[in-house]
């Protein structure tokens, strides 16, 4: 191939690099107006009274809006596929406010200023209720959302947002006829995206009375859909418009800030700018659900897992989006790497009055291979036995089936899914060598500082089987390029690049050649979006469909054009046996002006009802210094097998990108609360993520496979490599110092404690 | 937010006594803190930037900001001891540019490898107030304005400093600088607390329970939070001392 598996520079890297105009935030429409949004200082209270007079008053002040303004409505704000699994319990503007956060009423003004100041002057009578910030005690609590009108809550009653259960065989029986039995409680906490660029949306009406929506998002078609369902404005008269992305990770699968932002407009006729704090994105945006899972595994007397059970207790927060299915992906991935007959997982996603929980990198898995990737390496200490070679001998092998897949789908019915490939034994065996596994030797005892070596694996999905559509539209012109239009949200990962790659290489032209625009609601054809390691597997799919009708018409006008039946394409030209061509640019020109007339071009959709898995082994080598808990981590070596590589360079990007999150959700990285449940760490003084200065070194390396049902036998990269550092880590720590810690975050206290 | 020039200091503190009067000397990062209904005193052009940094004395004016000092002690004198301590206590180039030594001390972020380690040194202030006074950083009350930070290194026959945060990038939960000058050791303990609290202690007087003792002393303006309980702050603190310690003997050659 002359273009998949090369790197690639990114198409949008010179305007990105040289700061032109690319973001939301660059853009200005004369005559905007600015918005504030009021937010709750309780955690649970009923709005009693809300006096704006005062507010209004102020110079400069356009508009106030709250719940008053709009009819109870109830909707998601998770931007997934229609009909969205995730409970309609949010209203724009509520009366009743559910979090220290939750939104009050929004103020436009001429300025920001101005607007912050009329905050300050609206007077909220509330009625306290009571709140409860436990997910153990949700279901005892007294109800957050009792409204008649929610729809897609499992247990208004109970607090509980969303239920599952899947089974396979007889787990007890299993349990009953096993040599070992090994069980575990693992739990994660609330996690921030700490995404560069903040919530943004800037929206207007334009000379035809539409309503243009620019926006920081992943989602442009579920935001033009939920804006116009909100809004009650029809879907015909919204564009949205995605620009460049400054980051993501799944914070913007939601829509936030385009219904307030559009709401402004269409009220008061004029542009209307939001742009959240960095204050507001910790809080009052999305984060990882915490989660506690409680496993138990089987073993034959050949180390072999005859069975597994899993407990999943999600928190949602305030609200439900993505609560079903992340608790899904939770429950798939627990099931998806080791091989066994009998299983059963049951999960609750339960309501509490802190900040809420969504979509975020890896949905549902990272906290899945804490539990499963902890344990595993307890019942290899146990019975001491290499993990390695343990977790090799219970791997999935080509051609079984997933029977997880045919019990739970996300969010609705599974399918079947079997291993078309599966690298995950290379990728333990290559990092064992780069790591230096065997060679590895531990600290002096008495040295206060001990190393240990830890080893993970993990899987994800490509996209989200049977759900998951795009399409893509490319037509040639003169000169011999290509337009491609796609629904596809590239925020910032380099996706463009890998599906004009893709293009390039059934075109058989260089990547220069294809002129990406991808996510514009009027001129780009539908995507569900960016999110669920989708884009590569399932957006490429679409691109290499499209592509291939392309080049089926270009080989029919160069037959009729060169009068001859068999041709080939080889460098931009349609060659016949006898020699006689005809290249690109001449073939579109005599298309477009003298003879056969016609625009080339073409489109295609692709949906599938395979998911396959891309797999990661990490490795990771810690230091503890065993005199104060504190842990540094040296050294990871990250092997992935995501099938065939489309961009070596960006695949390694986003290996290394996830990587310190990861490391952040194991050592440093929670959302921290006080008694009243507001969050206390809201800025990166006391939020820790990992910078430049608290890296390890990093290797990455990849194993590929070829997945038949891919667009060139790529799978997906996105998320998987986020998964596997945390435990990873976690198990080196056991090997440091024999301290094993079942709930995240590993604070030096908590190593101490243990050692004690 | 309102913006007031006085045209001298004494003029600037008398300002400062009015309701919603704050200084104003830094980066625009400060900016963002303030709301509207402030007035920023801005002091800016009033104060001295000068940095001298010789063997025998370190003498900063307190509108010099951290980057200015870096650079200024990398060509004079590279081994000045403050220098890794205003590196890691911002470890970003961008905003130690922005950051006055002045307004360091002033905020008193007790986090602050900087502090920690004046304190030790000892180091002293020339404050402008109702009158022109000196006073060591360890007296001074935050009344008035600083306008020079001084030490004198030549007294100091080794320091060490020992901080402990989760990753490097994150402030310190505990930090200490020491420093070993006339046969006494002398500690600076910061952190995560209300305040930095100084120890003295004659190395001949040391014995098994003075990192013990010397830790329950500071643990006081510690307190319970998600990286740790005041007890597990106090047993970092008394590891803390005995490393410090450890290595100040050490580097004197005591050993």
């Amino acid at each position: 191939m002359k273009v998949i598996g090369k790197k690639t520079p990114r198409v949008d890297g010179v305007a990105l690099a040289t700061g032109k105009p690319v973001f939301t935030d660059d853009v200005s429409v004369a005559d905007t107006v600015f918005i504030k949004i009021l937010r709750s200082p309780h955690a649970h209270a009923k709005i009693v009274e809300i006096d704006k007079s005062e507010a209004m008053g102020i110079s400069g002040v356009v508009t106030i809006l709250t719940h008053e303004d709009f009819p109870a409505h109830y909707y998601t704000t998770a931007g997934q596929g229609y009909p969205e699994p995730s409970p309609r319990d949010t209203r724009i503007l509520d009366s009743t406010v559910r979090f220290v956060g939750d939104e009050v009423a929004i103020v436009a003004a001429e300025t920001n200023e101005i607007a912050e100041k009329s905050i300050e002057k609206i007077i909220v009578k509330y009625e306290i209720l009571p709140a409860n910030f436990e997910m153990e005690k949700a279901t005892e609590s007294s109800s957050l959302h009792p409204e008649s009108g929610k729809t897609g809550i499992y247990n208004t009653q109970k607090n509980m947002a969303s239920h599952l259960e899947a089974e396979i065989g007889d787990a007890e029986k299993a349990f009953s006829e096993s040599e070992h039995i090994f069980e575990g409680t693992y739990s994660t906490p609330f996690v921030q995206h700490a995404q560069i660029e903040p919530h943004i949306t800037l929206t207007w009406l334009d000379e035809n009375g539409r309503l243009n929506v620019r926006t920081a998002t992943q989602v442009p078609f579920h935001v033009r859909r939920i804006v116009a369902e909100v809004t009650n404005f029809p879907i015909s008269k919204i564009r949205v418009i995605k620009p460049r992305i400054g980051g993501g990770f799944g914070g913007k699968q939601e829509i936030l800030t385009e219904t307030l932002c559009s709401a402004i407009t269409l009220k008061t006729g004029r542009p209307a700018r939001l742009e959240l704090t960095r204050e507001e994105e910790f809080y009052a945006t999305r984060s990882r659900h915490p989660q506690k899972i409680s496993l138990k595994i089987g073993l034959d007397e050949n180390q072999k897992i005859t069975a597994m059970t899993a407990n999943i207790l999600e928190n949602c927060g305030a609200y439900g989006p993505h609560a079903l299915t992340v608790m899904s992906v939770t429950a798939q991935k627990l099931f998806s790497i080791y091989k066994m007959q009998n299983f059963k997982v049951v999960g609750n996603a339960v309501y509490t009055n802190l900040p809420i929980a969504a979509a975020y990198r890896g949905y549902g898995a990272p906290q899945a291979f804490f539990a499963l990737e902890s344990l595993m390496d307890e019942i290899a200490t146990e019975l001491g036995i290499c993990p390695i070679e343990f977790r090799k001998k219970n791997l999935f092998e080509l051609g079984d089936e997933l029977p997880i897949m045919r019990a739970l789908g996300e969010g609705r019915e599974g399918f079947k899914a079997f291993v078309n490939s599966n690298g995950l034994a290379e990728c333990m065996e290559k990092g064992r060598k780069l790591i230096g596994w065997d060679e590895f030797q531990q600290s002096d005892k008495n040295s206060p500082i001990q190393r240990g070596i830890g080893v993970a694996t993990s899987a994800q999905g490509s996209g989200i089987a049977g759900i998951d559509m795009a399409s893509a539209f490319i037509k040639m012109n003169e000169d011999g390029s290509f337009n491609l239009l796609v629904g596809a949200t590239d925020l910032g990962t380099g996706s463009d690049t890998a599906l004009a790659q893709i293009a390039a290489e059934v075109l058989c032209v260089a990547v220069e050649k294809i002129i990406v625009y991808s996510s514009d609601t009027d001129l780009t054809p539908f995507d569900t979006g960016a999110y669920a390691s989708s884009t590569t597997y399932v957006s490429g799919g679409a691109v290499k469909k499209a592509a291939e009708k392309v080049i089926e018409q270009i080989l029919e006008q160069g037959q009729k054009f060169l009068n001859l039946e068999n041709v080939k394409i080889e460098n931009e030209f349609v060659i016949a046996e006898t020699g006689d061509k005809i290249s690109f640019k001449d073939l579109c020109t005599k298309s477009f002006y003298t003879e056969n007339q016609m625009q080339i071009m073409a489109e295609a959709s692709n949906m599938s009802f395979d998911s396959p898995q891309p797999f990661n082994a990490t490795f990771a080598i810690v230091e503890v210094d065993t005199e104060t808990g504190f842990v540094t981590v040296g050294k990871i070596v990250s092997i992935t097998d995501a099938g065939k590589i489309i961009n070596p360079q960006m695949s390694e990007g986003q290996v290394e990108g996830s990587i310190p999150q990861s490391l952040g959700m194991v050592l440093s990285e929670f959302m921290t609360f006080d008694e009243n449940g507001k969050m206390t760490n809201t800025n990166f003084d006391d939020y820790h993520i990992f910078t430049s200065l608290d890296m390890p070194e990093i290797i990455v390396d990849f194993v590929e496979t070829d997945e038949p049902t891919a667009p060139f036998g790529a799978k997906a990269v996105a998320e998987i490599p986020i998964n596997a550092p945390a435990p990873a880590v976690v198990n080196a720590i056991f090997n440091a110092c024999g301290v094993r810690i079942r709930n995240l975050p590993i604070t030096p206290e908590k190593v101490m404690k243990k050692k004690i | 937010m309102n913006f007031q020039f006085p045209v001298s200091l004494q003029d600037a503190f008398e300002l400062s006594k009015l309701q919603n009067h704050e200084y104003f000397a830094g980066g625009t990062y400060i900016l963002t803190k303030h709301n509207s209904e402030n007035n920023l005193i801005d002091i800016t052009t009033l104060l001295d930037f000068s940095i001298d940094v010789s063997y025998e004395k370190v003498r900063i004016g307190a509108g010099a900001n951290l980057q200015n000092f870096i650079d200024c002690s990398m060509k004079v004198n590279p081994n000045c001891k403050l220098i890794p301590s205003v590196e890691i206590a911002c470890p970003s180039k961008n905003i130690r540019n922005q950051r006055t030594f002045g307004g360091e001390i002033a905020q008193n972020r007790t986090n602050s490898e900087i502090l920690t380690f004046l304190n030790a040194v000892n180091a002293k202030l020339a404050i402008v107030a109702e009158k022109e006074f000196q006073i060591s950083i360890r007296d001074w009350n935050t009344n008035g304005i600083i306008t020079e930070i001084s030490y004198s290194p030549k007294n100091i026959d080794t320091v060490a400093v020992q901080r402990f945060s989760v990753i490097p990038s994150a402030p310190a939960i505990v930090n200490i600088a020491g420093v070993f000058k006339n046969g006494d050791l002398e500690f600076a303990i910061g952190g995560k607390t209300n305040k930095i609290t100084n120890h003295k202690i004659a190395l001949n007087n040391w014995n098994e329970n003075s990192e013990i003792i010397i830790a329950k002393e500071a643990k006081t303006g510690f307190y319970d939070d998600d990286f740790g309980s005041v007890s597990y702050k106090e047993s970092l603190i008394s590891t803390a001392v005995k490393r410090v310690k450890d290595e100040l003997i050490w580097k004197s050659g005591l050993l």
